[in-house]
């Protein structure tokens, strides 16, 4: 029986979107995770190094070790927000008759799987080779190993517990970030010594092997809480920790009513935007961007040039389009057929996004405005990549955005979903970012660099005078590739 | 005179032919039932009536504009072929304002219109804080079904509006339909695989099977034996 399940855990993945992406997708997706693990292999190889840096003339290990507690605190609300619970994934077999202890055993085993057991190992293996292993010899540091990889199952086990008994309840898991923050600060400050402690413990594991009953205590506690919970509540609607009725988000749309049908579909774009996690969390990574300035403006080199300025003042006040307008139709593909078959005049309809992007570009625009603090250097050429966003890259993406697009289940978090996504969207993002800078290069080279500036603002200018053949142009495009859009999100 | 003209009409996908009409022609005020079994290709005729779906070949005409063409139809076409006809992150109080909103109906109109069908609605829909999402199938249909008659259409399309509905809601929606066949001269096209509720409400019965018409009968006495006698193999 066992086997079938795995059989079809294999299946479901095999065949699940990620695989069947484009390969221009694939390529860029594991050429991430390729970075990412070889950044993350990198740290581990060089975390000794950094450490002697750090603290100099301390001891590495111990120094380490007193981070591993933390580290599995961090693990834990990481794991809570990111990782899965192996839940639903069983409900076509609860009817079935399979022993249900062995669907338990199943279901939990398959959380050891997850990805979030084994990224850490990156870390932990090269720097127990490099620098554990000379200290405490292939004994010592063996355990060491086992011990550490023991706690991270705990966690697992763990979170997976959790996320189950608190229901989705975020509040808990804030109130323990924050705490694991203060104890943080605390211990930085010299006011309590978690530090100590952990270095105590972990140091302690690899010199006491007898440690390694405490973690394999632990790790079966961890497994046998989880056991427990299932054996009682093997019951799909107790199992999964989607909140029904009570998730309700009144939306107060009236003063959009004056604006006729543009006033109806904004309503109902905003309504999609904040009622549905990957949308939302695009808006609210939007908000969390307006920062972006922090990272460059204090830097001389950049705020004396001006492609990286322009990058900036782009990426700060066009965000959301870039982010959101990504995937502009796609958001609406669950719906699309009834949108092309009521009386939507397709013109009135790119116009709603406009005035979508209109808004929120113009409001980050305005939130950015505290950025002359830096020079009003900055604010000229916010200002003008805030016009260039709205009057020309708005309608670039709306053109590209008819190019091919996908399905979104919008009911889907947010997390490594890359539903919907294809090559058109990577590319897409190069001309909206790249092409600013690039007009601006030949004036930078004659020097006379606000002139180029100038010309942003006025191409900006001009395409928000022209906004209505824009408009033409793109419901024109829309006619003919109307079926093929319909047809695409269709297709489940 | 006809409300609807096919003429030539043509679907393929990868070599297999989905739907072939050479000519049918629907006149206004007829009740129009569409009956085959799964595959026949009776959801993608209804697409194609709806300019969902680009025919290989040939056209369809809704009061002599092509539908492909003339966006008119929307004007005068209620449909609800399935849940992607549903906003599904709006309550559905939400969903009928913003429906009522782009027809041009006043406030008034739809709360009328709802009123009308509160028994239908048995207090599980309007005025609860809940998503479409989070409704029950039949309860999604009612929604969508409601929401196709509340534009006070002089067409209907409906894709199995029978199925999942509740017995009492099948029945009433059977009168309804009806009803408004007899007063208001409403054209109906509707395909079921029920039989029963397909030969009471439509005087016209239309068989399709793997794409064509093998079968174009007015409903009399006989009808429902000669289908059941037809679709028993």
């Amino acid at each position: 029986m066992i086997k079938h399940l795995i059989r079809h855990q294999w299946k479901e993945s095999s065949r699940s979107k990620k695989f069947s992406e484009s390969t221009g997708v694939k390529i860029a997706y594991w050429f991430f995770v390729g970075l990412m693990l070889l950044y993350v292999l990198a740290a581990g190889f060089l975390i000794d190094r950094i450490l002697e840096a750090s603290f100099p003339g301390q001891d590495p290990v111990s120094r380490f070790n007193s981070f591993v507690l933390y580290y599995f605190s961090m693990d834990l609300f990481m794991r809570f927000y990111l990782q899965d619970t192996p839940v639903l994934s069983i409900g076509p077999y609860l009817h079935l008759p399979l022993k249900k202890h062995k669907m338990i055993h199943y279901m939990l085993s398959r959380s050891l799987l997850s990805l979030f057991n084994y990224l850490p190992l990156f870390i932990f293996v090269p720097f127990c080779l490099k620098v554990i292993l000379p200290v405490s010899g292939i004994s010592g540091a063996l355990i060491w190993m086992v011990g550490i990889f023991g706690l991270m199952l705990t966690n697992n086990f763990l979170a997976i517990y959790l996320k189950r008994q608190l229901m989705g309840n975020f509040n808990v898991v804030i109130g323990f970030l924050v705490v694991v923050l203060m104890l943080g600060f605390a211990d930085f400050m010299d006011w309590i010594n978690v530090s100590g402690l952990s270095s105590l413990i972990f140091t302690g594991l690899s010199e006491n092997p007898g440690y390694l009953v405490l973690v394999g205590g632990l790790l079966c506690f961890s497994y046998w809480l989880n056991y427990s919970l299932l054996k009682k509540n093997i019951y799909l609607e107790e199992m999964n920790h989607r909140k029904n009725a009570n998730d309700f988000k009144e939306i107060n749309t009236t003063f959009l009513q004056r604006y006729g049908h543009i006033g109806s579909l904004l309503a109902m774009e905003l309504k999609l935007i904040f009622r549905n996690k990957r949308p939302k969390s695009i808006f609210f990574i939007s908000v969390v961007f307006l920062l972006y300035g922090l990272i460059f403006y204090p830097n001389k080199v950049y705020i004396e040039g001006f492609s990286m300025l322009i990058f900036v003042g782009v990426f700060v006040t066009g965000i959301f389009l870039s982010n959101y307008g990504q995937l502009l139709l796609s958001w609406n593909s669950n719906f699309f057929d009834k949108i092309i078959t009521s009386r939507v005049d397709m013109k009135t309809y790119f116009e709603s996004k406009f005035w979508l992007f209109f808004v929120t570009s113009t409001a980050a625009f305005i939130l950015s405005i505290p950025y002359v603090y830096f020079g009003w250097k900055v604010l000229v050429i916010n200002f003008a990549c805030y016009l260039f966003n709205i009057g020309v890259n708005a309608f670039v993406i709306f053109y590209f955005s008819m190019r091919n697009p996908k399905r979104v289940d919008l009911s889907k978090g947010a997390s490594f979903n890359y539903e919907g996504v294809t090559a058109t969207q990577f590319i897409l993002i190069l001309p909206v970012l790249l092409f600013p800078i690039l007009l601006v290069l030949p004036f930078q080279f004659f020097d006379i660099p606000y002139a180029g500036i100038a010309l942003l603002a006025f191409m900006g200018t001009a395409g928000l005078f022209l906004k209505d053949t824009w408009l033409g142009l793109i419901e024109k495009r829309y006619k003919t590739k109307k079926h093929l859009l319909a047809a695409g999100f269709r297709q489940v | 005179m006809n409300f609807i003209e096919v003429r030539n009409l043509k679907k393929v996908y990868k070599k297999t032919e989905v739907v072939n009409i050479p000519s049918l022609a629907i006149p206004a005020g007829e009740s129009f039932g569409l009956v085959g079994n799964n595959g026949a290709g009776k959801t993608t005729f209804f697409r194609m009536i709806l300019d969902l779906v680009r025919p290989t070949d040939g056209e369809v005409t809704s009061k002599g504009a092509n539908v492909r063409y003339s966006e008119e139809w929307k004007r005068y076409t209620g449909s609800y072929l399935d849940e992607g006809f549903l906003i599904d992150f709006l309550t559905p109080d939400e969903y009928f304002t913003f429906i009522g909103d782009i027809h041009h109906l006043s406030k008034g109109d739809v709360n009328e219109f709802l009123d009308a069908f509160a028994e239908v609605f048995n207090d599980e829909i309007l005025g609860k804080k809940k998503y479409i999402r989070d409704l029950s199938k039949g309860n999604q249909k009612k929604v969508g079904i409601a929401a196709s008659l509340m534009i006070r259409p002089e067409i209907i399309l409906l894709d199995e509006p029978f199925a999942n509905l509740d017995p009492s809601t099948q029945i009433r929606l059977k009168k309804y339909l009806i009803d408004i066949k007899q007063q208001k001269q409403v054209t109906m096209l509707i395909s079921s695989h029920d039989l029963n509720h397909v030969t009471e409400v439509c005087e016209r019965i239309v068989v399709l099977e793997k794409g064509d018409i093998i079968y174009d009968i007015k409903t009399g006495e006989n009808t429902l034996k000669e289908l059941e006698q037809h679709f028993a193999v």
